[in-house]
């Protein structure tokens, strides 16, 4: 773990918190950039050119509005980029989720604001179309904040946990006979969790515990008895079929359901299911 | 990810975006 981050040298977590909040910084300039060009074009009344070009023009841009909104749109796209190349898949903010409503809110804002308030005096109607427009396409997005894990997961990053499992190894549960359980049941206790916890600065930090079966020194000594010849395997009885015919009969159609068995095969299926039950 | 780390790059976007829009109305102003 560098600077807090894991499986991540320092280096490199210096870069991505840079990359992240450089593209932060690129996009929210740009957006500004929009947002005040596009303000000052609405103090003329919303429209306006600039350049060469062979018609004459009677509403010439503010100054340095052409530049600043090329540059402006097509920065917050260098920017949003800039801040993927830094999110950090451990966790951490994921600011690009906020551009798109961040975009469309600010410029909506400005719809509304001049819709309401238009240059030459009034409300102008297309301006809060667009208005109310902007301001859906950028808020309701962000109604996924409502949801506490969303939110947190945009402004916090996802949780990632170091796996530590090798510090609680698994241990399957114990087998016991019927016997073996019912005489030992009410005198087992619980054992202490350090007792099967293998030391950290023992000498051997990999050896499993003893397990609290293994035989003693002394009792491996002991010979085992000689093993009595095996009797004869006794044939199993054929398992029946469980259930109902109903449920046999439900299993068949699922089994053709899923494709498993073919119409033919279900058929001759069904027939002795049938069959089977009013033979007994 | 520590939980200071994360705080801290919260902050940091926090700080972009303050730096972000003032320094958008300075090339603004000077632009225009």
């Amino acid at each position: 773990m560098a600077l807090g981050v894991d499986g991540m040298k320092a280096r490199r977590v210096i870069g991505k918190a840079f990359l992240l909040t450089l593209g932060t910084l690129v996009f929210v300039v740009c957006l500004t950039m929009v947002y005040k060009s596009m303000r000052s074009v609405m103090d003329i009344g919303g429209s306006c050119a600039s350049g060469n070009t062979p018609y004459a023009i009677s509403r010439p841009c503010p100054k340095g509005v052409g530049w600043m909104m090329t540059v402006g749109i097509f920065g917050m796209f260098v920017g949003t980029g800039i801040s993927l190349l830094g999110v950090f898949p451990q966790g951490g903010p994921r600011p690009y989720v906020f551009g798109w409503s961040a975009l469309f809110l600010s410029l909506g804002w400005n719809f509304l604001d001049y819709g309401f308030d238009a240059p030459g005096g009034g409300t102008s109607a297309g301006w809060l179309i667009c208005g109310f427009v902007f301001v859906a396409m950028g808020g309701v997005p962000l109604l996924f904040l409502l949801s506490p894990r969303a939110a947190r997961w945009a402004l916090w990053g996802p949780n990632t946990e170091r796996a530590d499992d090798y510090l609680h190894p698994y241990k399957p549960p114990p087998i016991r006979t019927k016997s073996a359980a019912s005489t030992t049941t009410a005198t087992t206790t619980p054992e202490p969790a350090t007792a099967t916890m293998p030391s950290a600065t023992s000498s051997t930090p990999y050896a499993r515990p003893a397990p609290a079966w293994s035989p003693t020194p002394e009792t491996a000594l002991v010979p085992e008895p000689a093993l009595e010849p095996a009797p004869p395997p006794v044939p199993e009885p054929e398992p029946k079929l469980d259930g109902t015919v109903v449920e046999r009969l439900a299993t068949l159609a699922d089994l053709k359901e899923r494709g498993m068995l073919d119409d033919d095969e279900y058929e001759k299926a069904k027939s002795a299911v049938l069959g089977e039950e009013s033979s007994t | 990810m520590t939980a200071g780390f994360r705080a801290l790059l919260l902050l940091l976007q926090v700080a972009a975006i303050a730096a972000g829009i003032w320094l958008g109305v300075v090339i603004f102003n000077a632009a225009s």
